[in-house]
């Protein structure tokens, strides 16, 4: 499932993951380690709502 | 301009800018650069490209451009990174951003900086004889924007934080009347940083354990009285929690009178229970002088008449802007007129409750021209839903 950061607007896609985080295409947004910030915004995980 | 010695405001003015971006701005803008001259001489942001004459102008007035060592970009939005590729053309001078900044930067002209800094958040850097630390405050109003905080003078370039679309011959904000000046700033949170209000809260929380003597926005005027700081401090923290306020704000569309009839009716009857209420007829007013007032909302009304089935344009374009600008803890209510589409109204309450309002019961509609007996009916729905029965009526 995809999740929206509420304070940017970026959408985190499993499909895809987050390169530059280290997180391959596959990963849900729930396996995500804590330290996993918005790419956008810097925000943490609990800044993310389903998209 | 002179600020304090040593320090410049380089303010390239926008006189003839009425719209940005949809905005109005009646007074005009100002695109606020910082030369700060010395050891090393630092430029901290710049203006519109259009602004590049009056810009270089001010500086060159100063010292000569190529002397500039280093350039602080705290945004990287066109209307103040709009002239680093020239500054750094004519200087050599050496970049100065977020990193999220230097993403976007390389990203809006298409070019990798050579010499370039990206600042950790909450890093310190001396330049020169000058020493700077910068704060990192995604989303206020871009991922890329920062502030940046000359230790030595207890001063903090703001960025787009605390700043106001005013244009004149005043630098500091204690020139022009407190009212004008605050409403200005009201209006630029409503309509450019209101989303953000959690990223305004770290933003001032990272500078709360700054001593700041003057504050030096990217936009309008300075705020240098101590007063005037800790009061815009205040009120960005009270605007950050999207607190409401004890207006009735009014808003509606009309198309043959109707729907204005009733607008009319509602505002009377807020006046009688002693509400603050304003009315805003949307073929007149702007959006964003709308929105001005939004903070200090409590209870919203809007109109709309029926137009091919669906509620007017200009009331949908603003149901649009407010979704995105994320205004919470007000209530709300709708009314209107319609000839045979009612059914058009229930996408007009969703629309408001999709644009964060909460609505305590359903509109009131009438078809084609209220008459006496429904004008009682909207006075009667306006007093059981949505009017506090605590609200006294009292005589007008």
């Amino acid at each position: 499932m995809k999740y929206v950061c509420k304070i940017c607007g970026y959408v985190y896609d499993p499909e895809k993951g987050d390169e530059n985080q280290n997180i391959p295409p596959g990963v849900q947004f729930n396996e995500l380690p804590d330290s996993w910030v918005c790419p956008e915004c810097g925000a943490g995980k609990e800044e993310f709502e389903p998209f | 301009m002179e600020l304090i010695r040593n320090i410049f405001c380089i303010k390239a003015i926008d006189w003839d800018i009425a719209n940005f971006h949809g905005y109005s701005t009646p007074f005009g803008t100002t695109y606020n650069g910082y030369l700060i001259r010395g050891e090393k001489n630092i430029l901290i942001d710049t203006a519109k490209y259009y602004c590049e004459n009056e810009f270089f102008e001010k500086i060159e007035n100063i010292l000569p451009v190529d002397r500039i060592d280093f350039v602080i970009s705290n945004h990287a939005e066109m209307d103040h990174s709009g002239l680093i590729e020239k500054v750094i053309a004519k200087s050599n001078a050496t970049l100065i951003c977020s990193p999220k900044g230097k993403e976007n930067l390389e990203k809006h002209f298409h070019k990798k900086f050579e010499k370039i800094i990206a600042v950790e958040n909450g890093q310190i850097l001396s330049l020169g004889n000058t020493t700077f630390q910068f704060f990192h405050t995604p989303m206020v109003h871009w991922p890329d924007s920062m502030c940046a905080y000359f230790i030595d003078k207890k001063i903090l370039f703001s960025s787009d934080a605390f700043g106001q679309h005013f244009a004149g011959a005043e630098f500091f904000a204690d020139e022009v009347g407190s009212d004008i000046i605050f409403r200005e700033a009201r209006k630029y949170y409503a309509n450019i940083v209101n989303p953000y209000g959690a990223a305004v809260r770290k933003t001032l929380a990272a500078i709360s354990g700054l001593q700041i003597e003057m504050i030096l926005p990217a936009h309008g005027l300075i705020w240098r009285k101590p007063d005037d700081i800790k009061n815009i401090v205040n009120k960005y923290s009270a605007w950050a929690s999207n607190q409401s306020g004890e207006k009735v704000l009014i808003i509606y569309e009309t198309m043959w009178g109707s729907t204005k009839k009733m607008a009319e009716k509602c505002y009377i009857e807020a006046v009688k229970r002693n509400y603050k209420a304003e009315m805003f007829n949307l073929d007149i007013r702007d959006i964003s002088d709308i929105v001005a007032e939004m903070p200090e909302a409590k209870i919203v009304l809007f109109g709309s008449s029926i137009l091919h089935g669906q509620i007017l344009p200009k009331m949908a374009g603003l149901l649009t802007y407010l979704t995105g600008l994320r205004f919470e803890k007000r209530k709300a209510w709708t009314f209107g007129s319609y000839g045979w589409a009612r059914s058009s109204f229930e996408r007009f309450e969703a629309l408001v409750k999709a644009a964060g309002f909460e609505m305590p019961c359903n509109g009131y509609y009438v078809q084609f021209v209220p008459d006496e007996n429904s004008i009682q009916t909207l006075i009667k729905q306006l007093k059981s839903g949505i009017f506090d029965p605590s609200q006294q009526q009292e005589h007008l």
